[in-house]
């Protein structure tokens, strides 16, 4: 770290801050949602992931160094999460186009 | 080095007492010590597996069960899978050759990590002591595959003790493939690029990359199904409202790729081979060393090839058949390139050469036959017979072990410093190649006519296939029991190897057989790329020819 | 983790197999990042569960979320994410070679972390006393208060997911009970696998913290808490996803 680029302490003050922001708004969304304005459930669920997200970029990027790593490092930061989507993709492709669980058809 | 004498090498100790001697193998972090621990212990589980498979193929040579009961049967073809898959095929190449050859053929004193090269080493002995003792006492019947709501509800056997072992496995396999890409990207010797990495190394690292993206997967699959077991709650069973298929996604993200962590480093063992007995710079380093790296990842988007009739959608199923065809490209593109790499080489046919030619013919045979399951329409009319039986040992045993058995044929002289009987070699090498064949062979026809898979009692007309087949796997094992005789003897009888009996490039022939404890003296610097043989080595081999001489 | 452990105890000299102490740092900086890689796609296997399960029962899964206790899992939000301040300080203040500062941030670090997981027990323990017909666990064990509609959320024999509000909404949904089992199953193994890499990680802070108090460290050469700090950040990206996926949505 000394080496190649440097995160001063201030930077860290400013993104625990912007966590605190982030998780407030998580928590403030799911109120609203909960309690003023009913959102459809795929949407609240987009908005809390969106959230956990930006919170992971900030802890990742800062917090882990890895805006001042080596590109290797990004790379294989970046390489469990295309393999997460790879996952969750063809996982989730063969639920969909399956159907499960069997919905009961029209007529039972 | 032409003396009878072994100068002092990395086998050797100045331990004044048996504990010393113990002590300075079981708590060395030596690479090159930790890789003859794993060679005996993953020979250790090789034979027990065998063991197993010779009991399964002689209770089939009659129709009738009479050697063992269904239930005994189960057991059986479970540990024969459970240990071959997990304790033999998906460490044995990294493990052995990789641990020895890696720091070596990079220029490097040791793995990156070698002390966490130690803990793998005792995490793999000690998932096998689970697994071991789920034998021992009881076995597992549910096939190496651990199907829910099978495993997790319905057996009575010791599924918990074995999934143990194979998490336990599992996670000595991720140190090691770790430990493998920190020392290849970190520990290279100056000079030593990319492209100048022998094409083993390539094999290896790809072979890492699966290892520690896939393996946690299945690690978490088996988890979850111990906790469904433990605490009589579903998180596969249909009943619960679980889904039996979701384990068998996480299972199959992991076990599809693993298929290519035995397959891959054997790939790896087989470009060395070819090149050094064709005296001829391999054909096409960058597609072999590229194809590598494309394996692995494809490898990873066609898992549910292995489920074209478990309920999966037929869409699915279509995508995952398309996909499983790419895979086809490069591995015939590694299979053309060694054999243009044949083409005008001065080929010599030392035991190890035997033994690589004889996986590229079964290994042919073997791929080719699974692009036959990976077509959807094929696949579910032999799903579950023989013939995927004989599809995998195609490539299992023809491919995995044939590369493993020439790897370490080839190899042997530089890990003891000691030359064994070479017409034992090529005896042995021969009659492995004619007893797998005649073993496997005849399940391809079998499976097609319809025999399934895991019965232990099956209608007369398949009598004739079984007891073919169990007279090859006879050969076979006899196949297999020579080499080790003759390769035990050799180390107190062999002749002395010296640094580079094959006259092969490479780091690791540039120094000591056996090598010394840190490898290299100075660190080596890289000037030209691997497999430099000169240009016209079949022509100054074809005039110092004389009768007798081994090339 | 083991990439620290393997580490620890040795000398900070450099080790016989590295050429450069940059070399080295950079060996065990990749391979933690590496193994982290492992530990995503372990915890993937879980979210994987997850997904599809919320996907297949969503209406009963927003309902089961409903009865788990929001607010302490906002609090231990706040003391993680403290806790990864604290670890970033630490990290930072080794580098600039303040050996007291560290070995004070860590400590602050462990302290937290034993606060999460103390909280974690309540949470669960508060589960399991509601099995047992008692409102909390302290009147579990005094045998005060017992709740006054039954209620098991410990997926098994006993498990019994209360309808009694809403009851026209959620007698409606099929398989209730089974279904919303399924999600405190998944919540008890995710939390559950979350605690104990927490437990893994408080450990490795007491090794640092121990290595750091007897002066292993220097701005030359603070690998173990580098990489140590990685992995402490590793466990809290993962309950940021555990807070909102379980306890809000």
């Amino acid at each position: 770290m000394n080496d190649h680029g440097h995160i001063s302490v201030r930077t860290y003050w400013n993104v625990f801050g912007g966590l605190m922001l982030l998780m407030g708004l998580t928590i403030g969304a799911y109120y609203i949602e909960k309690l003023v304005l009913p959102l459809p459930e795929i949407v609240a669920v987009g908005i809390a992931l969106l959230i956990a997200f930006t919170k992971t970029a900030l802890i990742v990027t800062f917090f882990m160094h890895l805006k001042v790593s080596s590109r290797l490092a990004q790379l294989f930061a970046a390489s469990s999460f295309v393999w997460l989507l790879i996952m969750f993709m063809i996982t989730m492709g063969d639920y969909f186009a399956r159907g499960w669980p069997a919905q009961t058809g029209p007529l039972s | 080095m032409s003396t009878s004498a072994i100068p002092q090498n990395y086998t050797s100790t100045r331990a004044d007492s048996a504990t010393e001697w113990i002590k300075s193998w079981l708590l060395t972090v030596d690479h090159k010590r930790i890789a003859i621990l794993y060679l005996l212990s993953i020979n250790f589980f090789f034979l027990l597996g065998g063991l197993a498979a010779s009991l399964v193929r002689v209770e089939l040579v009659t129709p009738q069960g009479d050697l063992m009961t269904a239930d005994m049967y189960n057991r059986m073809f479970t540990l024969h899978g459970v240990i071959m898959v997990f304790f033999f095929l998906i460490p044995a190449i990294p493990a052995v050759m990789g641990n020895f050859l890696v720091p070596l053929m990079i220029g490097a004193r040791d793995l990156a990590f070698p002390r966490l090269n130690l803990l793998s080493w005792y995490l793999y002995m000690g998932g096998g002591v689970f697994a071991l003792v789920a034998a021992i006492t009881g076995g597992v019947d549910t096939g190496w595959t651990f199907y829910t709501p099978f495993s997790s509800s319905y057996s009575n056997s010791n599924v918990i003790l074995t999934m143990s072992g194979a998490f336990i496995m599992g996670f000595s396999s991720i140190l090691t493939g770790l430990n493998f890409i920190v020392t290849i990207h970190k520990m290279r010797a100056p000079g030593m690029t990319w492209f100048r990495l022998p094409l083993f190394i390539w094999a290896n690292y790809a072979t890492s990359l699966i290892q520690i993206l896939a393996t946690p997967v299945l690690g978490i699959a088996l988890l979850l199904v111990m906790v469904e077991r433990v605490w009589r709650v579903g998180i596969f069973d249909p009943a619960l409202g679980g889904d039996p298929l979701l384990f068998q996604h996480l299972f199959w993200f992991y076990s599809h790729p693993a298929v290519y962590i035995m397959i891959l480093p054997a790939m790896g063992v087989i470009s060395e081979l070819i090149s050094a007995f064709s005296r001829k710079r391999i054909f096409g380093y960058e597609f072999i060393a590229f194809s590598s790296i494309a394996i692995a990842v494809l490898g990873f988007l066609v898992w549910g090839h292995h489920m074209f009739v478990s309920s999966q959608s037929v869409y699915s199923g279509l995508v995952f058949s398309f996909i499983t065809m790419l895979v086809a490209i490069p591995s015939a593109i590694k299979v053309f390139n060694w054999t243009a790499t044949l083409y005008k080489g001065s080929i010599s046919y030392r035991t190890p050469m035997l033994y690589a030619l004889g996986f590229i013919g079964l290994f042919i045979i073997g791929g080719l036959t699974g692009i036959f399951l990976g077509v959807v329409a094929v696949d579910i009319h032999v799903t579950d017979t023989y013939f995927v039986v004989a599809h995998f040992h195609y490539v299992m045993v023809g491919g995995t072990i044939m590369a493993y058995l020439g790897g370490i044929h080839y190899w042997w002289p530089k890990m003891t410093g000691r030359m064994y009987n070479e017409a034992w070699g090529a005896i042995s090498a021969l009659v492995v190649f004619v007893g797998f064949n005649m073993t496997f062979f005849p399940q391809f026809v079998m499976g097609y006519l319809g025999m399934p898979r895991r019965y232990h009692v099956y209608p007369e007309e398949f009598q004739i296939y079984h007891v073919l087949s169990t007279a090859g796997a006879s050969i076979l094992g006899l196949g297999f029991i020579i080499p080790i005789i003759y390769l035990t003897l050799s180390l107190f009888v062999g002749k002395v190897a010296g640094p580079n009996p094959w006259a092969a490039t490479g780091l690791e022939w540039s120094i000591a057989s056996p090598p010394p404890t840190h490898n290299f003296d100075q660190t080596p610097v890289v000037t030209e790329e691997a497999y430099a043989y000169p240009e016209d080595a079949a022509a100054q081999d074809s005039d110092s020819w004389q009768a007798g001489s081994h090339l | 983790m083991a990439t620290t452990s393997h580490e620890h105890g040795h000398n900070p000299a450099l080790q016989h197999h590295f050429d450069t102490p940059e070399q080295q740092r950079e060996a065990a900086t990749l391979g933690m990042w590496a193994f982290l890689t492992t530990e995503i796609m372990l915890f993937g296997g879980i979210f994987m569960a997850y997904a599809v399960y919320r996907w297949a029962y969503h209406e009963v899964w927003a309902l089961a979320a409903t009865h788990l206790n929001t607010p302490l899992a906002a609090i231990n939000t706040v003391v993680l994410l403290v806790s990864s301040l604290t670890v970033a300080l630490g990290v930072h203040a080794a580098a600039s070679g303040k050996q007291r500062q560290v070995v004070l941030l860590l400590l602050v670090t462990i302290l937290l972390g034993a606060a999460f997981l103390g909280i974690k027990v309540t949470e669960y323990s508060e589960k399991f006393a509601h099995c047992a017909g008692y409102a909390n666990p302290i009147t579990w064990i005094s045998g005060g208060a017992t709740l006054e509609e039954a209620e098991c959320l410990v997926p098994g024999q006993q498990f019994h997911f209360p309808v009694g509000h809403g009851a026209e909404e959620a007698s409606s949904l099929p398989n209730i009970q089974r279904n919303a089992q399924l999600f405190y199953l998944l919540y008890f193994c995710a939390t559950g696998l979350h605690a104990i890499h927490m437990i893994v990680g408080i450990s490795i802070m007491a090794v640092l913290a121990w290595m750091a108090a007897r002066g292993r460290f220097s701005s030359e050469y603070y690998t173990p808490v580098e990489i140590g700090g990685l992995y402490w950040h590793l466990i809290d990206i993962i309950w940021v996803f555990l807070f909102p996926l379980f306890y809000l949505v």
